[in-house]
C-alpha cells in the first residue's frame, strides 16, 4: 500500500505542482492561443463607446501579458540595438512595455466588437508562426483581416511578436519610427527614452 | 499636353535606375517633411472636419458612394490589367463595370461582387512595375500624400487617361474634380480612428505614414523581406544568448 501511495505521489505530484507554473500563454496550438486573445479582446470591445478608457485598460492588460516585450523592444531599435547599454536596459524595457501595450490597446480599442474566425496558419520557421484571422465587425459590412505573428519561447509558451491590422505590421511600423528618430539623434538611446517618456506623459 | 509629357518623362527617368524592391530611398526627406506638415495642416483644418460630417451619413449611403467610386475606377483597372498581361483580372474589371453600371444603378450597388466578380484594384504605377521600372525615391506630394516616384508617375498617367475626364470635360471645374474630392473624403472617413490614433501615438508621424504607405503598397515584397529580417534578428539574438 505504501508503495502504491509512493508511486501515486511520484506520478501526480509533478503534474499537480506544475499547473500553477503554466501561465496563460500555454496552449497546445497557436490557433487556440490566438482564439483566446481575440475572444478576450472582442469581449472588451463590447463595452459602450463612453467607457473607452475601460476598454483601453482591459485590452492593455491582455496585451501586456501576451506580447513578447523583450524581443519587440530590441527589434524596434533596428541597427541601433547595439547602442543599448546594460544600464539602460531595465528602464528601456519597462518603458517599452507600457508604450507598446498602450499603442496596441489604443489602436484596437477604436474598433467595434464582432466575431472572428481563423483562416490559416503558416510556420515561417525562425521568423515565427503567422495565424491569419478575419474579424467581422458588428456595424461594418467589410470584414477586416488581422494577422498575428507568434513566437514560441524556449519554455514552450507562445507570445505575440507582431500584429498586422489593415495591412500594416505594427512592430514593423514602430521599427521605422524608432530608427528614423535615432538616425536624427546620432543613435542616442537616452534621447529615445526621453521621447517615449514624454509621449507616455502626453497620453496620460 | 507637352508639359505633362515632360513631367512624365522626368519622373520616369528618376525611377529607371532605382531599386526594384520595396526599399525606397528618401533623399528628399527634408522637403518631404515640410510638405508632410502642410498636408497634415490641410487634414486637420479641412479634410478631417469634412470627413467627420461625411461619416454621419447612414451606412448604406456611405457604402453606395464607396461602390460608385470603385465603379468609376474600373475602366482604369481594366486598361492597366491589360497592360500588365493580367487578362483574367482585366475581364473581371470590365465585367464588373458593365454589370454595376447597369443592374447596379450606375455603380451604387455592387451586384458584381454578389456573383463572385470580386474587386481588384491596380494603377499605372503597378503597370510600370510589371515592365521592370524601379520604384524611385519616396516623395510626399501636396494634397496627395506619400507616393514613390513610380507611383506618382502612374497617378499622373491614370489621371490624364481616365475616361471620366472626357465625360466631364465640358462640366464646371468643381464637378470635374468632385470624384477625386469625394474619394479623399470617403477614404479619410474610413480611416478616421486609425489616422487620429497614429497622430497621437507615433513618436515620428512622418516615419509612421511612410512605413504604412510602403507596407500597403508593397505587401507581397514586404512579407518576404519581413520574414528574412525577423529571421536574421532572432538568429542574432540566439548568437548573443539574449533569446529566452
Amino acid at each position: 500500500m505504501n508503495k502504491l501511495i509512493l508511486i501515486f505521489c511520484l506520478t501526480f505530484f509533478p503534474i499537480i505542482y506544475s499547473i500553477p507554473i503554466l501561465g496563460d500563454s500555454y496552449y497546445d496550438s497557436p490557433e487556440s492561443y490566438v482564439s483566446n486573445i481575440a475572444q478576450e479582446t472582442l469581449t472588451a470591445l463590447n463595452f459602450p463607446e463612453e467607457e473607452i478608457d475601460k476598454k483601453v485598460e482591459i485590452i492593455s492588460k491582455i496585451f501586456l501579458s501576451n506580447l513578447a516585450i523583450k524581443e519587440i523592444s530590441l527589434f524596434v531599435l533596428g541597427p541601433y540595438r547595439r547602442n543599448l547599454k546594460e544600464e539602460q536596459r531595465k528602464e528601456y524595457f519597462e518603458l517599452l512595455k507600457n508604450f507598446i501595450s498602450e499603442i496596441y490597446s489604443v489602436r484596437l480599442a477604436s474598433y467595434p466588437s464582432g466575431t472572428f474566425k481563423i483562416l490559416n496558419t503558416s510556420d515561417s520557421g525562425r521568423s515565427g508562426i503567422i495565424v491569419k484571422t478575419l474579424i467581422e465587425f458588428l456595424d461594418d459590412p467589410n470584414p477586416t483581416k488581422i494577422d498575428w505573428r507568434l513566437i514560441k519561447k524556449k519554455n514552450g509558451e507562445y507570445k505575440i511578436f507582431d500584429i498586422r491590422v489593415v495591412g500594416v505590421w505594427m512592430a514593423q511600423e514602430q521599427r521605422s519610427t524608432f530608427t528614423s528618430f535615432l538616425s536624427k539623434n546620432n543613435g542616442n538611446i537616452d534621447n529615445l527614452i526621453d521621447r517615449i517618456k514624454s509621449q507616455l506623459k502626453e497620453k496620460s | 499636353m507637352k508639359k505633362i509629357t515632360y513631367i512624365f518623362l522626368l519622373l520616369l527617368s528618376t525611377t529607371i535606375y532605382s531599386y526594384a524592391n520595396s526599399e525606397i530611398i528618401d533623399p528628399y526627406e527634408k522637403s518631404n517633411r515640410v510638405i508632410h506638415n502642410f498636408n497634415d495642416k490641410i487634414d486637420v483644418l479641412i479634410l478631417r472636419p469634412v470627413s467627420v460630417g461625411y461619416s454621419i451619413l447612414p451606412n448604406p449611403l456611405e457604402e453606395g458612394i464607396s461602390n460608385l467610386l470603385q465603379n468609376i475606377s474600373e475602366p482604369i483597372n481594366f486598361t492597366n490589367f491589360v497592360f500588365q498581361g493580367e487578362i483574367e483580372k482585366a475581364f473581371k474589371s470590365i465585367s464588373r463595370f458593365l454589370i454595376n453600371s447597369t443592374i447596379g444603378l450606375i455603380g451604387l450597388i455592387d451586384v458584381a461582387e454578389k456573383i463572385n466578380l470580386e474587386k481588384n484594384n491596380t494603377d499605372f504605377g503597378f503597370t510600370l512595375k510589371s515592365w521592370g521600372i524601379g520604384e524611385g525615391p519616396y516623395l510626399v506630394v501636396p494634397f496627395f500624400g506619400p507616393r514613390s516616384t513610380r507611383h506618382l508617375t502612374g497617378s499622373i498617367i491614370d489621371m490624364v487617361t481616365n475616361p471620366l475626364n472626357y465625360v466631364l470635360k465640358d462640366e464646371d471645374s468643381v464637378i470635374r474634380i468632385s470624384p477625386s474630392l469625394l474619394y479623399a473624403v470617403s477614404a479619410r472617413s474610413g480611416n478616421m480612428e486609425t489616422i487620429d490614433n497614429l497622430r497621437v501615438t507615433s513618436i515620428d508621424y512622418y516615419a509612421s505614414l511612410k512605413s504604412i504607405y510602403i507596407q500597403n503598397r508593397f505587401s507581397e515584397e514586404i512579407n518576404e523581406e519581413n520574414d528574412d529580417m525577423i529571421d536574421d534578428f532572432f538568429q542574432s539574438l540566439d548568437e548573443e544568448n539574449i533569446n529566452e
